[in-house]
């Protein structure tokens, strides 16, 4: 830096009566020079989420020794020891107006001014009212507080119109803004849930609500069956109405005055229709509609060009009476399916012939004949603006560094960045395992006397509005076994 | 055979302040049980209760509270602050309780249990009971009065080493084995073979864990008795 000054001042510096003053100013001045230059030439990190400073960056510990009001009765005085009172930078370092004070009680303070080479040793005046701890209150070596530049991350995200969680671990925070991209735009559908979710450390599922009309139906299961808010009469299911129709499948085969994801007692009812056999306990009616057509030996396939294909099976297929909501599922692509072009023809007695759509299928020996139900809409089943979270952490809230202090408070607010604004969220289930064991619970189980119980926790199953969220551990149990001997 | 458990609810509330990482003053151990002859309603063991904090042999304190006195080897009991009259029947039995926990859902010290009952033959008034014979434990005062209508036996061992073991699978399970071996436990106070009915297993602050009610089992010299416990998480 001397350098750059005029030749002039240079050569009167160096004079017996400047004495280089000059230049030892300019020397002691450098290393201020050279972090602004660094803060400038990094400008570029204040916008990256992944470099811009959080409140886990630059903290130092120090040690206050006493603190008191400061004259006015405005401002708190901190004061600490000085090891070494030639050095500025001792105890407190870069400390400046802003920075934040955390005490050894968790307590934040901000900082009003720093007088580092005060007559009274170093000094923090902080804004608040209330004394932090220190050693005079705690005693020698209790005391120990934290000093960070604020974090510039929320400055960030503000941009974004992001407020960001500060509670999060700093890998949350950052990925926080750096993937708002990936949902600002999608806000209100199933992948913006994920995606907050995720961001949280949670899966998230958004489910639809149905309202239900009253009387409430009585074949909506109970524990499909919400009233939100509890007590207030109105009731919600999660299950679509969705039926089987006359047109679409053999009025013989199945009763059709059911929602298709009821379950009766096939056994036992008197509406288990002679031609259907029987169904096991606990099927729905969707899935005995096309329980007599699994597993039908494929006799042949034809290629009819243009990628139409013609199926020829061995079995009944009379339950298909019309075509627009059955589907085939090949043994050769499962999970895949064929919607039926044709309505199925008995070309021979017990062989049945339809058409599917694929390029190239792959159909394998055997296939399934299967319906899927409409939805069908009424006046005491429709569509309400509500709905329903499933939430599930994921590993990385077994992270011991996670703070998990109102977690699930937090995803909330999270989950309702995305939430449409005509609709509302007012039920959040939170769906707790397995969480590994990683809690507290040691290996203290070997040969000691008696061990420390620590649960790692199993199943939390928690239905509650997502303004009361808590936990319920009622999933516990304890069974016991007992014998005599002899 | 019927054998039925529960987890007691305070220790429910460990465990999930355990689970929100609220460890730093959760650390329970599980290291007494309790066996008793309470626990059953003619002759049919009771439901478990998630509320209970002491096994039901130890019998129920008074309602009214307060404190008594027992002398060994007189039949005089005094009460401090009792309600006798309206607590305590002739032909009941009584004994002192335990030493008062400071530690919540506990239902006194661990240790401090006394054994012996005492008849009642007359309530003489609400600070003074006549038993129907001498009191044959030791002299005792400033204890809660606990009641019952039989003087109910109680065996309670400490659990040692493998009876307590941990499986961090899911889902987890912490199996407890209570052993009362054949030497054990096999005379109650009226000198017959104790008639068993319930267990309980108690962490190292006297909270109840878990509580457990069977169909009878009478113990005498010929038998072993082992009840393993599952806590599944």
């Amino acid at each position: 830096m001397f350098e750059d000054l005029p030749e002039i001042d240079r050569t009167l510096d160096k004079t017996a009566e400047g004495g280089g003053r000059l230049e030892k100013f300019s020397e002691a001045a450098q290393p201020l020079f050279e972090e602004m230059l660094l803060k400038a030439i990094n400008f570029g990190d204040l916008r990256d989420p992944d470099k811009v400073r959080t409140q886990f960056q630059g903290k130092f510990t120090v040690t206050p020794l006493s603190a008191a009001a400061a004259p006015g009765g405005r401002t708190i005085e901190v004061f600490f020891s000085d090891p070494d009172p030639s050095d500025p930078l001792v105890p407190l370092g870069e400390t400046s107006v802003g920075w934040i004070f955390l005490d050894a009680e968790g307590s934040e303070f901000t900082v009003n001014s720093v007088h580092k080479l005060d007559d009274r040793g170093p000094v923090l005046e902080l804004s608040g009212t209330t004394l932090p701890s220190t050693e005079a209150e705690l005693g020698v070596g209790l005391a120990d507080a934290t000093l960070r530049p604020p974090g510039l991350i929320s400055l960030l995200g503000a941009d974004y119109g992001l407020s960001v969680d500060t509670h999060e671990p700093e890998a949350f925070q950052r990925s926080g803004i750096r993937n708002v991209s990936q949902w600002l735009t999608l806000k209100g559908t199933v992948k913006s849930y994920d995606i907050l979710g995720k961001i949280a450390g949670y899966r998230a599922v958004p489910l639809g609500l149905w309202g239900l009309g009253d009387p409430v139906p009585a074949n909506v299961p109970s524990d499909h069956l919400f009233e939100l808010p509890i007590g207030s009469g109105s009731f919600y299911t999660d299950l679509d109405p969705s039926r089987a129709f006359f047109d679409e499948v053999g009025a013989d085969i199945i009763p059709l005055d059911m929602y298709c994801y009821e379950t009766p007692n096939w056994v036992t009812d008197v509406i288990e229709p002679p031609t259907l056999g029987t169904v096991p306990d606990g099927t729905t009616v969707e899935a005995a509609i096309g329980s007599t057509m699994q597993g039908l030996t494929i006799v042949s396939t034809v290629d009819l060009g243009g990628d139409r294909w013609r199926v020829r099976v061995t079995g009944d297929l009379s339950p298909v009476v019309g075509i627009d909501y059955w589907w085939a599922e090949f043994a050769g692509e499962p999970g895949d399916t064929f919607y039926m072009e044709t309505l199925p023809v008995e070309v021979v007695p017990g062989d049945w012939e339809f058409e599917v759509f694929g390029s190239s299928p792959t159909f394998g020996l055997t296939v399934n004949i299967n319906y899927e139900c409409h939805i069908e809409i009424n006046c005491s089943y429709c569509r309400a603006s509500v709905i329903r979270v499933e939430v599930t952490p994921v590993e990385v809230l077994s992270d011991p560094d996670a703070l998990l202090d109102g977690v699930l408070t937090r995803l909330v607010q999270k989950i309702l960045q995305v939430v449409p604004i005509h609709v509302r969220l007012t039920d959040i289930v939170h769906l707790v395992g397995p969480v590994q064991a990683t809690l507290d619970i040691k290996a203290l189980v070997t040969s000691s006397p008696s061990v420390l119980v620590a649960a790692p926790v199993g199943y939390y199953f928690d239905v509650v509005p997502a303004d009361e969220l808590e936990l319920d551990p009622d999933h516990m149990v304890a069974s016991a076994t007992q014998f005599t001997v002899p | 055979m019927a054998v039925q458990a529960i987890v007691q609810e305070n220790w429910r509330a460990i465990l999930a302040r355990i689970f929100s990482r609220d460890v730093a003053d959760v650390h329970q151990e599980i290291v007494l049980f309790k066996i008793g002859e309470g626990g059953s309603l003619a002759g049919v063991p009771i439901t478990p209760d998630a509320t209970f904090n002491d096994i039901q042999s130890e019998g129920t304190p008074l309602a009214g509270g307060g404190t008594v006195g027992f002398t060994g080897g007189s039949t005089a009991v005094v009460g401090t602050g009792t309600t006798f009259l309206a607590d305590v029947s002739p032909g009941d039995w009584i004994k002192p309780g335990p030493v008062a926990s400071i530690n919540f859902g506990s239902a006194g010290n661990p240790g401090t249990e006394v054994d012996e009952w005492g008849e009642v033959l007359t309530v003489n008034s609400d600070l003074s009971i006549t038993l129907n014979a001498n009191y044959i434990g030791a002299t005792l005062a400033g204890r809660p009065c606990h009641k019952a209508s039989a003087p109910l036996f109680t065996f309670r061992k400490t659990l040692v080493g493998g009876d307590v073991l941990f499986d961090s699978a899911v889902p987890a399970v912490v199996e407890i084995t209570t052993i009362v071996a054949a030497g054990e436990a096999n005379l109650d106070q009226l000198g017959g073979n104790p008639q068993f009915y319930e267990l309980a297993l108690f962490d190292n602050l006297g909270v109840m864990v878990c509580y457990v009610t069977f169909d009878l089992q009478t113990k005498s010299g010929a038998v072993q008795l082992n009840t393993i416990i599952q806590l599944v998480f």
